[in-house]
């Protein structure tokens, strides 16, 4: 496995988790642009054009905070595998020691040596296989005993609470990850064993060199050598045609079964024939121990370097970076919120319509028409209405020659000017430019009623009057209100 | 009049009629400022859509006309002949650019001076009056090649006499509803600025061929990003160390209690991602989307609205259970007689019918050092896949729909004898389950989860009953 590429997919997943918290067209502007400077057909969609995208990210120096993480995590798998074989080979040394203890009476017992040192590794091999491939058919208890059990576990979950990259969880919150975690979990396993069966096997040969050893088997059930024998053979299958020192013969095995009640001390001659079996020994450790744990070490760490390589070519990040990086970026340049009109915290000055003392009655914008319009100020006990419908359409001297002529007409009672006007139109400055000459005209001290009506000639909404009601407020006239038709 | 490089239209009209909503629209923008208070928009505000870096088409949201009455009268006095019209107004620009008076007809002329195209704005929900024709003749003696559009603020119909007054000045009229207008929609409006102009209709094909396929981007993005939350939230466990002295009952609480918490602000950030990929950028999370989006995820209201019935359960229960029988049946090469299907669904239909009752899983397991660990999750109730996607099938329809103009929150609500997978098809909901088992489990390669993203997208792509 490249421990730069997988430092490398580490800080790019890292990175893109951050930069999530950069606005979506920053991205795309940014992604795009490097995109297009990519020559797509030379380089390999992913994980090519993730890494040479990740290089002009760095050669911009935009990706130097979360840079250490995937440092400081491969330095964090390194230092985990040299424990765990130191550990391994310490664990091993003293299974072995316990295991090949002979102090000239009893032989070692071929069964439970192997059975113990190479025989539950193995077993405990294929549940971890099994686990990886066919889990649902695994019962919870057995998975949990297994991972109870598992020093690639032990790491994983340290490294899981004391690193910030969510890479160890086995059971996936990303599938990826999920994939990843699994094998490196593996791998992790495999390192603790390969260190373990090291330990046994520089026990062995120690206590072969070094000491005289004698090895036997025994059994409570009728079992005659023949049938040993033919296990044993079969134990030694892979290395018998090439190296018959260490396949057993009939004579041997026939020679080593032992029984603890004949409590015999073996003499020498026996002993020398008994050690005859330290080749198959080392042998089965080798194969069945080691070799496979060294082969799958080979394969998980293949394995890992295939889910570092997908981590950099799917999931949900990398899928949506390659679009980017792919798909014509789509903008809108508007610009930031400008500056708006109106002084929302005016004061509005809001009044009732009283129109028994309105001295002048104009019309704006025909909000009602001149017919209806008398009807409507009869009803309300105003029998004569001065009605200067359609005055926005006249010009400015227009209009005031035609208030100076309804100011004219009634001289003395003109204490208040009452406009009405179309409550669902807002009211635009050419309305205030009006105002201001009605004004002119009366002068200041007479109020001026603005009442706006809606569509059905009643009173407009409060929200609607509270609009007219602030903009005129604007004015700073303190004698124009707006007031309600009812 | 020059003529611009990239087509441009400016959105002109009476204060207070959608123009900035209109913008906001078309330019999906929610930062563009909305307001019922007239004289929102004091200044020309220039959004300029560009594919790959080309601008293909600018919009300019203008102030309202204040004094047109005034704006016309000057021009009549300056126009010697009907030829002389646009120069007039360029003229009249010209005079009054330092006329506060004058401000906002200045910022509205002189995008049309500069060879924009017009797009006037009425309000078809009221009645047409007479003093929209001042206006109406000032566009005309711009000269530049209009469009109006009549826009829906409220419920009234004033469209028909609308359509006779806009028609006497303009070619083109259409309605366009800026708050409740789809997609297609504005894809046909932005076709129809085509019209205007020939030459403008190459970049404008193109703005369209960007937006759609920058649209169907979009619902990938999201289905990825559902994907994502649902793969985190239905395998997300919280663990806490055991002692001997601890209230296993407390432990269980505490620890359930902030898995809650963790899946829902999961789901939040989802949320929040799926609205910045459809540009909703200033969509205010305070104000709740829908009430039954922003209430808790694990109220019994939302699980009967988003969960599947009790039969639907037990039928995906038994669909997905036959998928997984089905593995054995494969591995024992057929000779099973398809028993391990069969099996499969009648455990994974019983399984789903009666159900345990229980939220969230919770175990006690072994730790490193011989202390104990105490496990509550993954969340196992079978309706709680469902209920995640039906919200987050919900959100993304309320996002992906909702035009940039609109402010206020959205109320949606499902039929009360309905629930909200009641109308997606069989066949895909078949699928699901089957994905969502998996997912479940943490069973899912690279290959499932590219289905499981393709069968949201189709999800998110079938209409929402509303």
């Amino acid at each position: 496995m490249s421990h730069s590429l997988l430092s490398t997919a580490i800080n790019i997943l890292q990175w893109l988790e951050e930069d999530n918290d950069l606005p979506y067209q920053d991205r795309v502007e940014r992604d795009r642009l490097i995109g297009k400077s990519l020559q797509t057909g030379t380089i390999e969609p992913a994980p090519g054009q993730v890494l040479a995208w990740w290089q002009a990210i760095e050669d911009a120096n935009q990706a130097p905070d979360s840079k250490q993480s995937g440092e400081r995590l491969v330095a964090l798998i390194s230092l985990a595998t040299g424990v765990l074989v130191l550990l391994g080979i310490v664990f091993g040394i003293g299974v072995a020691g316990a295991l090949f203890t002979y102090q000239g009476d009893d032989p070692v017992n071929l069964f439970a040596l192997l059975g113990v040192l190479v025989g539950l590794p193995l077993l405990f091999m294929i549940g971890s296989l099994m686990l990886l491939k066919v889990r649902a058919f695994i019962p919870a208890s057995m998975r949990h005993a297994m991972a109870v059990l598992s020093p690639g576990r032990w790491v994983g979950n340290y490294l899981a609470r004391h690193t910030s990259v969510n890479l160890f969880e086995t059971v996936s919150q990303r599938p990826l990850r999920g994939a990843f975690a699994r094998w490196q979990l593996l791998a992790f396993g495999q390192s603790f064993a390969i260190g373990y069966f090291v330990g046994v096997l520089i026990v062995a040969l120690l206590l072969v060199v070094f000491t005289d050893l004698a090895f036997g088997w025994s059994t409570t059930l009728e079992t005659d050598a023949q049938f040993v024998w033919r296990i044993f053979n079969v134990l030694a299958l892979p290395w018998s045609a090439w190296l018959p020192l260490a396949t057993p013969d009939l004579a041997l095995v026939e020679a080593s079964r032992f029984y603890r009640l004949e409590n015999n001390v073996i003499d020498v001659a026996t002993a020398a024939e008994l050690g005859r079996w330290w080749p198959f020994v080392l042998m089965t450790i080798l194969v069945y121990g080691l070799v496979p744990r060294v082969l799958l070490a080979v394969v998980s760490g293949w394995q890992v370097s295939r889910a570092t390589r997908r981590l950099l070519a799917e999931g949900p990040q990398i899928t949506a970076l390659l679009d980017r990086l792919r798909a014509p970026a789509v903008s809108f340049d508007g610009p930031e919120e400008g500056e708006t009109g109106t002084d929302p915290q005016a004061t509005a000055l809001l009044a009732q319509l009283d129109l028994s003392e309105a001295g002048v009655v104009i019309i704006w914008n025909g909000v009602l028409a001149e017919s209806e319009a008398q009807a409507w100020l009869a009803g309300k006990g105003v029998g004569d209405a001065a009605n200067i419908d359609a005055a926005e359409r006249q010009s400015a001297a227009i209009q005031r020659e035609n208030l100076q002529a309804y100011a004219q007409s009634r001289r003395g009672s003109a204490s208040r000017v009452v406009i009405f006007t179309k409550g669902w139109e807002p009211p635009l400055l050419a309305f205030f430019d009006y105002l201001e000459r009605v004004r002119e005209v009366i002068g200041n001290d007479p109020v001026i009623m603005i009442v706006p009506l809606d569509l059905e000639r009643q009173s407009i909404t409060e929200e609607d009057r509270e609009i007219w009601a602030r903009a005129l407020a604007a004015r700073d006239d303190p004698r124009l209100y707006v007031a309600s038709a009812v | 009049m020059t003529a611009l490089s990239v087509p441009t239209f400016a959105v002109v009209g009476h204060p207070n009629k959608g123009k900035s909503s209109i913008v906001a629209t078309l330019a999906e923008d929610d930062r563009v400022a909305i307001s019922r208070t007239p004289g929102t928009t004091r200044k020309a505000r220039r959004h300029t859509f560009t594919l790959d870096g080309e601008a293909l088409y600018t919009l300019v949201d203008t102030p309202g006309f204040q004094r047109p009455g005034e704006v016309l009268d000057w021009l009549k006095q300056h126009a010697g002949s009907a030829s002389d019209r646009p120069e007039a107004v360029a003229a009249f620009v010209e005079r009054h650019r330092e006329d506060p008076r004058f401000a906002d007809e200045c910022e509205l002329l002189t995008p049309l001076i500069e060879g924009a195209g017009i797009l006037y704005v009425v309000d078809g929900a009221k009645p047409y009056g007479p003093e929209y024709e001042i206006e109406m003749e000032i566009l005309q003696w711009t000269g530049r090649p209009r469009m109006a559009l009549i826009n829906l603020i409220g419920a009234g119909d004033y469209q028909e006499e609308w359509r006779h007054a806009l028609g006497q000045y303009f070619s083109l009229v259409r309605v366009f509803d800026a708050m409740h207008a789809d997609f297609d929609k504005r894809i046909s409006l932005l076709r129809g600025f085509g019209e205007l102009d020939q030459a403008w209709q190459g970049k404008l094909e193109a703005a369209v061929s960007g937006l759609q396929s920058e649209r169907r981007s979009r619902v990938t993005r999201s289905a990825r990003e559902i994907a994502g939350c649902l793969s985190d939230n239905l395998t997300r466990v919280e663990r806490g160390t055991l002692k001997d002295s601890d209230d296993v009952d407390q432990l269980k609480e505490k620890l359930g209690q902030k898995l809650r918490k963790k899946i829902s602000e999961r789901e939040q950030a989802s949320f929040k991602r799926v609205e910045r990929i459809y540009r909703h950028e200033h969509l205010d999370r305070d104000t709740p989307v829908t009430e039954i989006i922003e209430s808790d995820l694990f109220t019994r209201a939302n699980w009967e609205v988003f969960g599947l019935s009790q039969g639907q359960l037990a039928i995906t229960g038994a669909i997905s259970g036959a998928a997984a029988g089905s593995g054995v049946d494969l591995v024992l090469g057929g000779t099973s007689l398809l028993m391990g299907a069969g099996v499969g669904a009648l455990l994974g239909g019983l399984g789903a019918w009666f159900g345990t009752g229980e939220l969230a899983r919770v175990k006690v397991l072994g730790g490193t050092l011989g202390d104990r660990v105490l496990q509550v999750g993954p969340i196992r109730a079978q309706n709680f896949p469902w209920v995640l996607l039906g919200r987050a099938w919900l959100h993304h329809h309320l996002v992906a729909e909702r035009n940039h103009a609109r402010r206020e929150a959205v109320v949606m609500t499902v039929g009360a004898d309905n629930n909200l997978m009641d109308v997606v098809p069989d066949a895909l909901r078949k699928q699901l389950a089957i994905s969502l088992r998996r997912l479940s489990r943490g069973e899912v390669d690279g290959t499932n989860y590219e289905q499981l993203i393709g069968q949201i997208e189709a999800l998110l792509n079938s209409a929402v009953t509303e």
